[in-house]
């Protein structure tokens, strides 16, 4: 059985999903299943069927999509960019669950993606400048 | 108040790689691709006996060293040409190509792969796989007759003389091992032929490097060869020389099939077969007189080159030039080797042998310290370099040397006075200071006499100027800097700046994206060019102007005696590191990180701050995480699940402070930043370590395994001899 | 080759299938698709028909009877964690393992059924007393995490049997300590893990049990030395604390791998033994000092 990144980036063209380590550790390949963050790397096509599957080509039009493009790019958050597709669907799944995260939150929310440039800090900075502002617009 | 071009503008590249739309090499769609995979050696050192080809499926092919055009030549050219393209008789390490297989389905060559693996017999010879086992010529020798790829000295005042008039000297050992760069985007290219050039797309660092490898190897004129950077995600070192391995192989076989040939490293072979950081082995001899002041300095540093050269002849002369790190001793003899074993070649990572000779001279401060009874930070600063003074290959340090205030400062927001006299010793807190210099740009006559960067900036027909450079993107912000630079000496907006070619056919050779170089000498021959286009802007059609490195008239190298201004410039930095050793696992517990760093004056402070936080965070990794070891030629680690990387939970967060202080040959006053914030951590994160657990340590990685070693007393690579008398342990700290 | 997939659409067709047929059962595919994985872009080296399961709402159910956790094979971590009634001490194994991706997919059962020496979370299922269903078409039976597992990849399952769900009884951890040793803070894998819990009544230690994990070819339980703990209060403790510390270091036999030493498995084994028994059980035996 193929694995779903496969069919996702080779049969549907969804290429803002990435392969980064192909065993379930970098996290460059998340996308959303029935709304949870997984791994597309490691999970058999099969296992997807009849859910919900998101990818950040359908994240980044909506509102937070778009807050969270925000806050990686303003602060420096996005340096060589491998990581940065896994990392703001990672977000996404972060703030759907706990839309006003602490930095301990955000860290651990995000420990399954890997980034070997920023250190993660912008990164974090970034998530709480998206959660504060979702919660502004929100209001 | 700070200049206006360190004011933090958004990277020109943010979005549209958070939102993904960024086509990296593996997003590309070439008509009629064919897939490619690597055949290696399943032994570390041995001969070829018989290679047993089995026979292939149609549609596929296998390329070897008989495919190499007659007017090529079988090798990666880098600085030598040692390292084949193909092994053909013997392989020197575990994983070395014998050859590549092409074909339309991956499954299929998988399947290969394996059999044609399989099926090499070879005659195994011993392998020599340490540093011990190379200087020891294991087996034979790997390379010539002493396994030495350089064995260079370099010398200043008297240091015999000096060692032997000394009161007391002390001994030491550090050793440093692997580190992975464990870039997110595996090496990955795109061979194929247009317009009737060989045209390799490729993540690079270096796309000219790539251009003079695939050149040699097919026997073509440079100019005859196309290179063009894809989106490179990460690099640290690990895309400046590699991708030369991947590219040629490949180059080879789109000269014999004319198809576009991919060939992209899953993460596995990448971690198996790439180049890694050089591990390290650094003795001293210290000569201290009678008042305890360091008056001679004998170093042998030796570097565990692997099986083929690369970079590692230059990677040791930067090692050696930093085995004093900031620090002025009258007399000093450096000896450095790089030695061949049979291991996948060392080569290039962030730092380029800075690191390991700054681990070893700081942790060496804090021993000779410790020896004396004399506070670290006292005694580094009564050998500290100051404008003016000699360095140790007999050059100048030009510049003023802001490290007092910036160790002032440290100390001050790190609370680290107090903190290192309340810890006490050995138990289970520490903090630690290390001090630190890196070199911009290359080595010695690097840059003057084998660069010779050029650059041009083309006005356009629509009056924006267009950047055209061998410099690129890898995450550092380049494609920011540059445009800021530019735009500042234009007075336009920075997003006004094109600088999206990065084809070799169409851009001057300005060098490689390398060794804190970019901003530091190719940004300031953009800001001389800029200058000439000041003012022309609204002229009429399209024209270009030009730049040519000069190297500054007061700099001299003696490249023979190794003699000289080792480098134009410096950054500086200072590093502080609290831990916590916890008592149960020694597992150490970084609680804070405080950072002061020189690098000129900043071109934007938001992509100095990233340097800073990135390259503290694969610093601690370096420290203290990252455990890479070798058996038998075969890396233990992996897989990304045993070779692990810092994630966000492993490390606080980083503080800096910048420095301004304006080089007169850089940018607006820019030097290099994207290494001194890798350099000092190690030896900062050495330091509290050792005041935690109340022991000298003296390797890299500091993993919990070592620790619980050092604690118990277990450990046998701890040298204590001394020449004269025998001092009672000291506490790591005395407080002040 | 693609190796089969089969897609049963209840728990009894695919035990129906796992009787007629050699299947390999697989739900968050975490381990099989990692272990087998072959390079980018191909198929995993599954040679097995591989029969799915994490879709079967018979196997992803968690509920409460009568004091036990009933715990379905295929729920996946993250369901588990968020389980009112889990015990603290499986919370803590499950918020230390992986990062949210891995925990949104894996599973207990998958856990149990690949018998990794060093899987965390199961020895904290260990400590608990847990038991695992094992069902075929014959019926199904319970048997204790420690006769499922046998030893690194061995198991105790049939052929024709199916991990159905881990039982968990409830109220036997009111003191419970947890401390895995992994390879870094986050998405670690464990150098060794620690789990002991039990129950305190009158100053006197009742149920307990303790499981260490990655220290021997499955994880180490000794019932002969819980029982000489068992009605021990702080001071009968203190006395037996050597002994104990010995009888569990005969136990370990640590090997050295990629991710550790045995030398470093041995000592925070035994540091791990002396903070169990100098300060978590005195602190739950003798309440504050």
């Amino acid at each position: 059985m193929r694995r779903l990144l496969d069919v996702l980036r080779e049969d549907c063209g969804l290429t803002a999903i990435k392969e980064g380590c192909g065993e379930g550790e970098c996290g460059a390949c998340a996308i959303l299943i029935d709304g949870r963050v997984v791994d597309s790397c490691i999970l058999p096509v099969g296992a997807a069927q009849g859910r919900e599957i998101e990818t950040l080509e359908s994240i980044r039009e909506t509102a937070r999509g778009r807050l969270i493009v925000d806050g990686l790019s303003r602060g420096g958050g996005v340096q060589c960019g491998f990581c940065t597709p896994g990392i703001a669907v990672t977000i996404e799944a972060l703030l759907r669950e706990n839309p006003n995260p602490s930095e301990y939150e955000i860290r651990d929310g995000i420990s399954g993606n890997l980034c070997r440039c920023t250190g993660y800090q912008q990164i974090v900075e970034g998530v709480l400048y998206t959660a504060a502002e979702t919660r502004e617009r929100s209001r | 108040m700070r200049h206006k071009i360190t004011r933090e503008v958004e990277r020109v590249d943010a979005r549209i790689k958070s939102r993904g739309e960024l086509p990296y090499l593996a997003d590309y769609e070439f008509e009629d691709r064919l897939y490619a995979r690597v055949v290696r050696s399943r032994v570390a050192r041995g001969t070829i006996t018989a290679r047993n080809t089995p026979a292939l499926p149609e549609h596929y092919h296998y390329i070897t060293a008989d495919d190499i055009p007659p007017e090529g030549k079988n090798c990666v050219r880098m600085i030598q040409d040692d390292w084949p393209a193909f092994a053909e008789h013997e392989v020197r390490y575990y994983g070395e190509p014998l050859g590549l297989l092409v074909g339309p389905d991956r499954d299929t060559l998988a399947q290969l792969v394996e059999q044609f693996e399989s099926a090499v017999e070879y005659r195994e010879h011993e392998a020599a796989v340490t540093i011990d086992e190379g200087l020891a010529l294991k087996g034979g020798p790997v390379h010539g007759s002493d396994n030495l790829f350089a064995d260079l000295h370099t010398r200043k005042g008297d240091p015999e003389g000096a060692l032997k008039r000394s009161a007391r000297v002390i001994e030491r050992e550090f050793r440093t091992a692997y580190q992975e760069h464990v870039y997110i985007e595996p090496q990955a290219l795109v061979g194929t032929r247009e317009n009737g050039m060989v045209t390799i797309y490729i993540s690079t660092q270096c796309p000219f490097y790539v251009r003079k490898a695939v050149s040699t190897a097919l026997g073509l004129p440079p100019d005859d060869v196309a290179v063009v950077q894809t989106a490179t995600g990460g690099g640290f070192g690990g895309k400046e020389n590699y991708p030369d391995v991947v590219a040629v192989p490949v180059a080879i076989a789109v000269a014999k099939i004319d198809r576009p040939i991919e060939l992209i490293l899953d993460r596995m072979e990448d971690l198996k077969y790439t180049s890694k950081r050089h591990p390290s082995r650094v003795r001293y001899r210290v000569g201290l007189d009678e008042t305890e002041r360091i008056i001679a300095v004998d170093v042998d540093m030796v570097l565990e080159a692997g099986a083929y050269e690369s970079s590692s002849r230059v990677v040791l002369q930067r090692g050696m030039f930093s085995s004093n790190s900031v620090y002025e001793f009258p007399n000093v003899h450096v000896r450095g080797r790089a030695v061949a074993t049979n291991n996948v070649p060392s080569d290039a990572f962030r730092g380029f042998g800075a690191p390991q000779g700054l681990f070893a001279a700081e942790m060496l401060m804090t021993q000779i310290a410790r020896v004396i009874g004399l506070d670290e930070l006292t005694l580094k600063q009564q050998h500290l370099l100051k404008q003016g003074s000699p360095t140790l290959t007999n050059g100048r340090i030009y510049e003023e040397v802001k490290l007092p205030e910036m160790l002032e400062h440290v100390r001050r927001v790190s609370g680290y006075d107090h903190k290192r006299a309340a810890y006490g010793l050995g138990l289970g807190r520490g903090i630690g200071i290390s001090l630190f210099k890196h070199g911009s740009a290359f080595t010695g006559n690097g840059e003057q006499e084998i660069i010779k960067a050029r650059v041009r900036i083309r006005k356009r027909a629509d009056g924006r100027p267009e950047l055209l450079v061998a410099n690129v993107e890898i995450g550092q912000g380049v494609l920011t800097t540059f445009r800021k630079i530019v735009a500042e000496v234009l007075d336009i907006p920075y997003s006004e700046v094109v600088y999206d070619n990065h084809n070799t056919s169409q851009i001057p050779d300005s060098g490689p994206t390398c060794a804190s170089r970019s901003v530091a000498i190719v940004g300031y021959l953009l800001q001389e060019a800029a200058k000439k286009l000041k003012g022309r802007l609204h002229e009429p059609g399209e024209f270009e102007v030009e730049q040519v490195y000069e190297h500054p008239a007061h700099l001299h190298w003696d490249a023979e005696s190794l003699n000289g201004d080792a480098y134009p410039s410096y950054a500086w930095g200072v590093n502080c590191v609290e831990v916590e050793v916890d008592r149960v696992t020694y597992e150490v517990n970084v609680v804070g990180v405080w950072t002061a760093y020189d690098v000129g004056r900043a071109i934007d402070e938001g992509v100095i701050r990233g340097q800073i936080i990135g390259g503290a965070i694969q610093g601690l990794g370096y420290a203290g995480l990252e455990k890479l070891e070798n058996a038998r030629g075969r890396f233990l680690q992996h897989t990304m699940a045993d070779y692990c990387i810092p994630t966000s939970l492993d490390y606080p967060n980083v503080d800096y402070a910048l420095f301004d202080n304006p080089y007169p040959y850089g940018p607006f006053g820019a030097k290099g930043a994207g290494e001194v914030v890798f350099d000092g951590i190690a030896p900062a994160f050495g330091s509290a370590v050792q005041q935690a657990i109340g022991c000298e340590i003296a390797q890299l990685p500091l993993t919990p395994e070592y620790i619980s070693e050092r604690v118990h007393g277990t450990d046998r690579t701890v040298h204590t001899q001394r020449k004269t008398h025998t001092a009672e342990p000291q506490p790591v700290a005395s407080s002040p | 080759m693609s190796a089969e997939w089969i897609r049963p659409r209840t728990l009894q067709e695919a035990l129906a299938i796992r009787s007629a047929r050699h299947v390999r059962p697989l739900a968050g595919a975490t381990d099989l698709y990692v272990r087998y994985r072959g390079i980018a872009g191909t198929l995993p080296a599954l040679s097995e028909a591989v029969m799915y399961i994490g879709h079967l709402n018979e196997l992803t159910a968690i509920s409460v009877h009568e004091h036990q956790l009933r715990i379905g094979a295929a729920a996946v971590y993250t369901d588990v964690a968020a389980h009112p009634a889990t015990p603290g001490i499986l919370k803590n194994a499950i918020a230390e393992l992986g990062a949210p991706a891995l925990r949104n997919v894996g599973t207990l059962g998958g856990n149990i059924g690949n018998a990794s020496p060093a899987a965390d979370a199961v020895c904290t299922l260990y400590a608990l007393d847990a038991q695992v269903e094992l069902a075929s078409l014959g019926g199904a039976r319970r048997v204790p995490i420690d006769a499922v597992i046998t030893g690194p990849g061995q198991t105790a399952i049939a052929e024709d049997e199916l991990i159905t769900a881990i039982l968990v009884p409830l109220g036997y951890d009111s003191f419970s300590f947890y401390r895995k040793v992994g390879t870094r803070r986050a998405n670690a894998l464990s150098k060794l893990a620690f789990a002991a819990c039990g129950e305190v009544e009158d100053y006197t230690l009742g149920h307990l049990g303790v499981a260490i994990a990655a220290v021997g070819p499955t994880v180490i339980r000794s019932r002969e030395l819980e029982e000489r703990m068992r009605g021990a209060d702080g001071r009968k403790i203190a006395n037996l604390r050597n002994e104990l510390i010995a009888g569990y270091l005969a136990l370990v036999a640590p090997i050295s791998d990629q991710r550790s030493t045995a030398q470093y498995r041995r000592w925070v084994t035994e540091n791990l033994l002396i903070e169990f028994l100098d300060r978590c059980l005195p602190s739950n035996l003798n309440g504050p000092q």
